[in-house]
């Protein structure tokens, strides 16, 4: 099965975090993240170190990809 | 440094920046509790413009320009100026509409508020009460899967420049005072708040300033509040709390902390109408994705959508004042009670509609 993606591209604040919180209480394995917007890639982050989850975060065509591992 | 302004640290630098810088302003020369206040001051660029015709709130406000003109260099200097647009401007732009006319009954926007708050003027509680009902609301839509879709970025950077590039117009036309004829705009007030004014290039620095510091540390005064109930981020708080904070002693130095309920400057003290006007104006932010300050930041990142908001709200501070719904010290206009309660159905109909869609749609 393919890792699934929660592409947050072109959303307005607070979508994206919002879409990322759904995702680490709907699913239990381990997703990607697309982000293109400077706002939604830090909030993310943050997100994220708060709840202390572990992720990888690379470039992608000028997107950034949040890899979730749980 | 890309780093330093997301940190913590770096929201509470630009909040205590705006805290310094705006009662200093108002110290140098602009309108009471009203050191910068985005809705005022977009209301007074309406009145320049001829927009509406109340003759005390009219002058080509250099802050405005300087946010807008200061978050393009600092997103340039980032690689974060993105020319991009498409997600509902229609919507967007009845938001900004709305958002005016609640925040023009209560008479300021959230950063006002805050430095009402910081003056001493108690009403701003109230009010400010009222932005955290709405944007409580608009929250909970947000988490039902609320949206406006998604924003298309353009491929050629130049569309990003036409909010930027109205402003150096509308900078041109306050420096060489352009007139369109006796009785005709450019108007700019001899009396009243729109006379108020810091000197010029000072207030266009401040502006820069304060475009520049919220473009990279993101502040937003309606995200703090959004942030915490969505979330439990208080991240953007804490700037909101240095702004409060840092605006307060600043006036007890300056002499410009005057605490009360009664006779606060460009203020009112119709607690009803105080809290439903924010409320109105907390609801359109939260459905915009941003307060005044940030959709003119956004705007000047490239995001033609915030231009179409900061439209919708120049244009709705015409509204306010030609069809009486804007207050006075005196209290709130003949139709402003009218104003709020069509916003607050507009609001809620379109954050109903919006979430309905997607729900549909998944």
């Amino acid at each position: 099965m393919t890792k699934p993606i929660i592409d947050t591209r072109g959303l307005s604040c607070p979508q994206p975090v919002v879409l990322v919180l759904q995702a680490l209480k709907g699913m239990t394995g381990s997703f990607d993240i697309l982000v293109d917007s400077g706002a939604a890639r830090e909030n993310i982050r943050r997100t994220l170190e708060k709840k202390q989850i572990g992720f990888d975060a690379k470039e992608e065509n000028g997107d950034t990809v949040y890899s979730v591992k749980r | 440094m890309k780093y330093f302004f997301a940190s913590r640290t770096g929201i509470i630098v630009t909040g205590i920046a705006i805290g310094v810088i705006a009662p200093l302003l108002q110290y140098l020369g602009n309108p009471r509790n009203m050191g910068i206040c985005v809705a005022c001051f977009e209301r007074d660029i309406a009145g320049a413009l001829g927009m509406h015709r109340a003759a005390v709130v009219q002058y080509l406000r250099p802050e405005i320009i300087g946010i807008v003109l200061g978050a393009m260099l600092v997103a340039f200097l980032g690689r974060e100026f993105k020319a991009r647009g498409g997600s509902s401007p229609l919507i967007r732009f009845f938001l900004g509409v709305f958002a005016m006319i609640g925040a023009l009954v209560f008479l300021g926007c959230p950063w006002r508020a805050l430095l009402r708050l910081a003056g001493g003027d108690w009403n701003a509680i109230v009010g400010l009460t009222g932005l955290a009902l709405g944007i409580y609301v608009g929250s909970l839509f947000l988490k039902q899967g609320y949206t406006l879709h998604r924003t298309q970025s353009y491929p050629n950077k130049s569309a990003g420049f036409v909010m930027p590039t109205l402003m150096i117009g509308l900078f041109l036309l306050l420096v060489f005072q352009v007139s369109f004829g006796e009785g005709n705009p450019i108007f700019a007030s001899t009396q009243g708040p729109g006379a108020s004014r810091a000197p010029l290039y000072i207030s266009l620095v401040a502006g820069l300033i304060f475009g520049g510091l919220a473009q990279r540390s993101r502040f937003c005064t309606m995200g703090s509040l959004r942030d915490l109930f969505i979330s439990r981020d208080l991240h953007l708080f804490s700037g909101v709390v240095a702004l409060v904070l840092t605006a307060f002693v600043l006036n007890l130095v300056l002499g410009q902390f005057n605490p009360g309920f009664i006779d606060q400057p460009i203020a009112h003290n119709m607690h009803l109408w105080n809290f439903l006007g924010m409320a109105l104006a907390g609801l359109a932010f939260c459905l915009a994705g941003g307060c005044p300050g940030r959709q003119l930041i956004l705007a000047g990142e490239g995001d033609t959508d915030a231009g179409v908001f900061v439209l919708g709200m120049i244009v709705g501070a015409g509204f306010s004042h030609n069809f009486a719904m804007a207050s006075s010290p005196n209290g709130i206009g003949a139709f402003g009670a009218s104003g709020v309660a069509v916003g607050l159905i507009f609001c809620l109909a379109t954050a109903w509609i919006m979430t309905q869609q997607r729900q549909k749609a998944a």
